[in-house]
């Protein structure tokens, strides 16, 4: 199972970004190996069906079956539901992607 | 007879319970309940800015339907702020799309993408799980 997180900046540090497809950056997490790779998002700039190219690119690209955010769009809901992933909705706005390694318990250097 | 009423899909379930009014004010009575398909409306027609067209589809009910539910939904929200009573989020005829839970320990959301039932939180791990009744 490989979790895409929504950041807002390329490192350990950066908080979780708040707007799921046009977030600058996601990590990706493959729980099994316990690895974490961060990428840009091709998409972030730009301004049609913007959702739908995002969740295609993390499926076919990057086998992300997971989807973790604070607030999802409902295109990109809608789209998720479609594709039978799993939806991981957090309470807590001002979340950091260390924080959130830490609830699933692998250790990114 | 009369027709049966329209079961709404929801996407997500609502992230609370219910409101409280801040500040006292004596002559609190019930809460006010806003059903979760009236949630749903007023979430994809005043915050995600959808169409009533586009928004019935979503809740796969008929546009009329919907029309009624976002009035009785604005009414109510309308009588939670004027009168400042308090608001429950329960109820009514809905459908989550698959099966929500919600985790007691890190209080994030999640449904089992399958259809089958999930044992503890993807999220924290947690055993401590409480599946989300429509
Ligand atoms: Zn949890």
């Amino acid at each position: 199972m490989k979790i895409a997180i929504p950041i807002e900046s390329e490192s350990k540090h950066s908080k979780l970004s708040l707007r799921f497809a046009r977030s600058p950056y996601f990590a990706l997490v493959d729980r099994e190996s316990a690895q974490v790779e961060i990428i840009a998002n091709p998409f972030s700039e730009q301004s049609f069906e913007v959702g739908k190219k995002l969740l295609k690119w993390l499926v076919e690209q990057h086998q992300v079956n997971t989807l973790l955010a604070f607030e999802l769009g409902v295109k990109v809901q809608q789209k998720a539901n479609e594709a039978k992933m799993q939806l991981i909705i957090i309470n807590e706005k001002k979340q950091s992607l260390k924080q959130l390694l830490l609830y699933l318990k692998i250790d990114y250097k | 007879m009369a027709r049966p009423r329209q079961i709404s899909r929801v996407q997500i379930p609502p992230r609370v319970k219910g409101f409280i009014p801040v500040g006292y004010y004596k002559d609190q009575s019930e809460p006010v309940q806003l059903n979760i398909e009236e949630y749903e409306a007023i979430r994809l027609l005043d915050y995600e800015g959808l169409s009533q067209e586009g928004a019935a589809k979503i809740m796969q009910i008929s546009r009329p339907t919907l029309t009624r539910i976002y009035e009785r939904a604005r009414k109510k929200v309308a009588t939670v702020l004027t009168e400042a009573q308090q608001l429950i989020i329960e109820g009514g005829n809905v459908l989550f799309n698959g099966n929500w839970y919600e985790c007691e320990k890190c209080n994030s959301t999640f449904n089992s993408p399958a259809e089958s039932t999930v044992k503890t939180c993807p999220l924290c791990g947690s055993g401590n799980i409480q599946h989300k009744e429509g």
